[in-house]
């Protein structure tokens, strides 16, 4: 399996997109799992948030390799992302926890009546941290 | 006891030897590994948004073939920070920064919403290809299949194919009856009578 703890190679972007993707780290760290989420400059995986023009896409989530040395890329189209929303910060951050939500082995859409960062649709004014069905998820995943 | 071949039998095993060392000879390509990747699109409540949305709606048939095509990020401009982060990606390769994504033939039989007219021959993006001895495939897309015909909620752009609104939602199979199926996992369902509705501007 993959592990929950990994390192991401660091990024920096201006301050609109720096914070709310630092956020998004720390919104899985915080958790009650064996997440744990670091910066490291000999990490292979990366995340970028850069303009992909002609994509409809908001992100993309990459695995390379195979586990347990699975290594990944997340890109975050900001092209999409800032089109999208008037609560810019928040939907950078949900962006990001949910791409890193696949990084953790949570798939898209789970079938579950709950809230899920994972949902298609999910409300992002309001969630955009992993809620109590991801955290058991991973949990499930890695105990 | 050693029975000899008979010539004749002789002769027709050799060659079908020398076939086999040739075969085994010739290189054969590589699978080609895969790697599944998954993306987050704008998620659509009714058919009546696709419709605002859409720039380009058709029914179209897919035409054979593909190319397959490789996406860099923009440059960065710097004038709307929101759109662009800023950053620099030095040392990150294509395969890390780079999209790849494969653009199909369509033939439109139809046009319902937008610029575009019957019989004419567009482009369209679909997510994924085969570069580098890597086939990437998008997790839950249904890829479009060559000769079948299907209803398109399209984005459309000047210097890039037409991209669908997302993979899920805005394809819809034409079945034999010229009725609407909708992909598997799509809640949304359309029929003529929406469509119509919605071009006359009955519906908001």
């Amino acid at each position: 399996m993959a592990l929950p703890a990994f390192s991401v190679k660091p990024y920096d972007y201006n301050s609109l997109w720096q914070v709310p993707m630092d956020r998004a780290l720390s919104a899985w760290n915080v958790t009650p799992t064996p997440v744990w989420i670091t910066k490291s400059s000999s990490a292979k995986s990366i995340i970028v948030a850069q303009q992909y023009p002609g994509k409809t896409w908001f992100g993309l989530y990459t695995p390379h390799g195979s586990k347990p040395d699975r290594y990944f890329d997340i890109k975050l189209n900001s092209l999409e992302i800032s089109k999208a929303t008037t609560n810019f910060d928040k939907f950078v951050q949900y962006n990001l926890v949910h791409e890193l939500g696949h990084a953790l082995s949570l798939i898209d859409n789970p079938v579950t009546s709950q809230v899920s960062i994972m949902k298609y649709g999910v409300d992002f004014n309001l969630y955009y941290v992993p809620q109590q069905y991801d955290i058991n998820d991973v949990n499930n995943y890695y105990n | 006891m050693i029975r000899r071949l008979k010539p004749a039998l002789v002769l027709a095993v050799v060659p079908v030897l020398l076939g086999a060392v040739a075969c085994s000879s010739q290189p054969v390509p590589p699978e080609p590994q895969t790697v599944t990747f998954s993306a987050s699109y704008p998620e659509y409540s009714s058919v009546a948004e696709l419709w605002s949305t859409a720039d380009l709606v058709i029914e179209a048939t897919v035409q054979p073939g593909g190319r397959v095509m490789v996406e860099m990020p923009a440059a960065d401009d710097g004038t709307d920070p929101r759109a662009d982060p800023g950053g620099s990606h030095e040392g990150l390769t294509e395969e890390q920064v780079g999209v790849v994504y494969t653009v199909r033939t369509v033939e439109i039989s139809r046009v319902l919403k937008g610029t575009a007219s019957a019989g004419q021959h567009i482009g369209v993006q679909e997510m994924g290809g085969t570069r580098n001895g890597v086939r990437y495939v998008e997790a839950g897309a249904t890829l479009l299949a060559e000769k079948s015909r299907v209803l398109l909620f399209l984005r459309t752009y000047a210097d890039f194919a037409a991209a669908p609104l997302n993979p899920l939602q805005a394809r819809f199979d034409l079945d034999s009856h010229g009725g609407y199926r909708s992909l598997p996992g799509n809640t949304l369902r359309v029929t003529k009578a929406e469509l119509d509705a919605l071009r006359a501007g009955r519906v908001s």
